[in-house]
């Protein structure tokens, strides 16, 4: 069996940050809750699952480069930081890193494009 | 690949956010543990049922078969510091402090004589943390100043010092100067999909949580012993006195973004955010070739080809 093709996995990364601005690995988790307890928290892992399987692409929509990198560096909240090396950030950004910067009505926009783009309806 | 005439099947066992999520897709469910396009499943699951299963093309599962090396802590230790001493051997003095986002630690019983040669180096009052390799949710957590205090543990628990049993805690330095918010403490909870190790292919979610503390931070030794100060595990957090779930123990992490770019600038909160974004990864990097190896797979395979010939 090879794995690679089939598998997927989302991890919940746990990081402490020190009074140096220096960040430290506590631990990762391969379940990471995806139950909520309230309609933001909802909305939010909703988003997540939702993004995570445009990722994954079930139906094979998006499209590849000849060495297999995926062509669309941002798919709703992600992005692509690594493909077999460092992803170069868009020099356009304003930031490098784009976490914390998650805008739920830029996701909706991003994701609609997106669709548009490679001609499939919604979802 | 064929075009679909039907629509995608999915199979879970979960009956929240995933289960709505495919539903509103418009997948139908399928209780079949082999007929199924998408599969949701717990994380145990895939070891037990997925041996002898061969996958078509099109399936998808969310977890990897060797999930664990990451996610026990005595295993996600040993690789990062295996990857560490590689690439102190080659010389990349540079790449192997790269690795250096994990505080001292020792797996136990079997590097207890090297935890207590490493103790001596340290002055006296240093804080050390054990936990359970294989529990999540702050369980079995607790912190300890002097070697003594692991004595009587030891002597509690009836823990043998044999090198062949698998490792049960971590033993690890404790971070005591973490950055503080309004006088608590809090951890980042960040989301990371990996779809390949093969090439290594990694995507980070924008969101996330900062998770508070419910309670003042401070190091005072009367106050070891309250795990609700230390740590900040919500499922810890939900069980302390006077718990609150509306008192802002979660920041989105664009809140945090925020705070810190008021504090100290855009540069240095990018700058923050890039070192975690390559611990994310170096932390992957250092799994990638034990979460291809096919190796384990074909010795299941054999045994179960054996069993079977016995049978």
């Amino acid at each position: 069996m090879i794995s690679d093709k089939h598998c997927f996995e989302m991890y919940g990364y746990d990081i402490l940050i020190d009074e140096t601005l220096k960040p430290w690995l506590i631990e990762v988790n391969a379940s990471p809750s995806i139950t909520a307890d309230t309609i933001q928290d909802y909305d939010l892992k909703f988003g997540l699952l939702e993004d995570v399987y445009s990722v994954v692409d079930v139906e094979q929509k998006l499209g590849h480069g000849v060495d297999g990198r995926p062509l669309e560096p941002t798919v709703g909240g992600f992005d692509l930081i690594y493909h077999g090396e460092k992803v170069r950030p868009d020099r356009q950004a304003t930031y490098t890193s784009k976490l914390g910067c998650f805008d739920p009505a830029d996701r909706q926009r991003g994701l609609r494009k997106l669709w548009a783009s490679v001609g499939a309806t919604g979802k | 690949m064929a075009s679909r005439t039907r629509p995608i099947r999915f199979r879970t066992t979960f009956r929240n956010t995933i289960y709505d999520l495919f539903k509103s897709k418009g997948w139908t469910e399928t209780e079949s543990d082999t007929d199924w396009d998408v599969a949701w499943v717990d994380k145990d699951w895939i070891r037990e049922n997925f041996l002898q299963q061969t996958l078509a093309d099109h399936q998808r599962i969310n977890h990897f078969p060797n999930h664990y090396e990451l996610t026990r802590k005595d295993n996600l230790i040993k690789n990062l510091k295996r990857t560490q001493r590689a690439l102190q051997r080659e010389g990349l003095v540079d790449e192997a402090a790269r690795y250096d986002f994990f505080p001292g630690t020792w797996l136990l019983p079997a590097d207890y004589g090297l935890f207590v040669e490493e103790f001596k180096n340290y002055p006296s009052g240093t804080i050390w943390i054990m936990k359970p390799t294989g529990s999540a949710q702050g369980k079995g957590i607790f912190l300890f100043t002097r070697l003594q205090q692991i004595n009587d543990w030891k002597k509690d628990s009836g823990w043998k010092t044999d090198a062949a049993q698998a490792a049960s805690y971590v033993v690890q330095r404790y971070i005591e100067n973490p950055q503080l918010i309004g006088g608590k403490k809090f951890d980042l909870r960040l989301y990371v999909l990996v779809t390949s190790y093969n090439p290594l292919t990694v995507y980070i979610y924008r969101s996330g949580f900062a998770r508070f503390s419910s309670y003042r931070y401070n190091t005072t030794k009367a106050n070891l012993s309250d795990t609700y100060v230390h740590l900040t595990n919500v499922a810890v957090q939900k069980t302390g006195p006077g718990f609150d779930a509306g008192a802002g123990s979660k920041w989105p992490l664009r809140n945090y973004r925020l705070f810190l770019v008021g504090k100290y600038g855009h540069q240095a909160t990018d700058r923050m955010f890039l070192d975690v974004e390559e611990l994310c990864v170096n932390t992957l990097l250092s799994v990638q070739k034990v979460m291809i190896s096919d190796v384990i797979w074909l010795i299941a395979s054999l045994i179960c080809l054996i069993a079977s010939l016995i049978r």
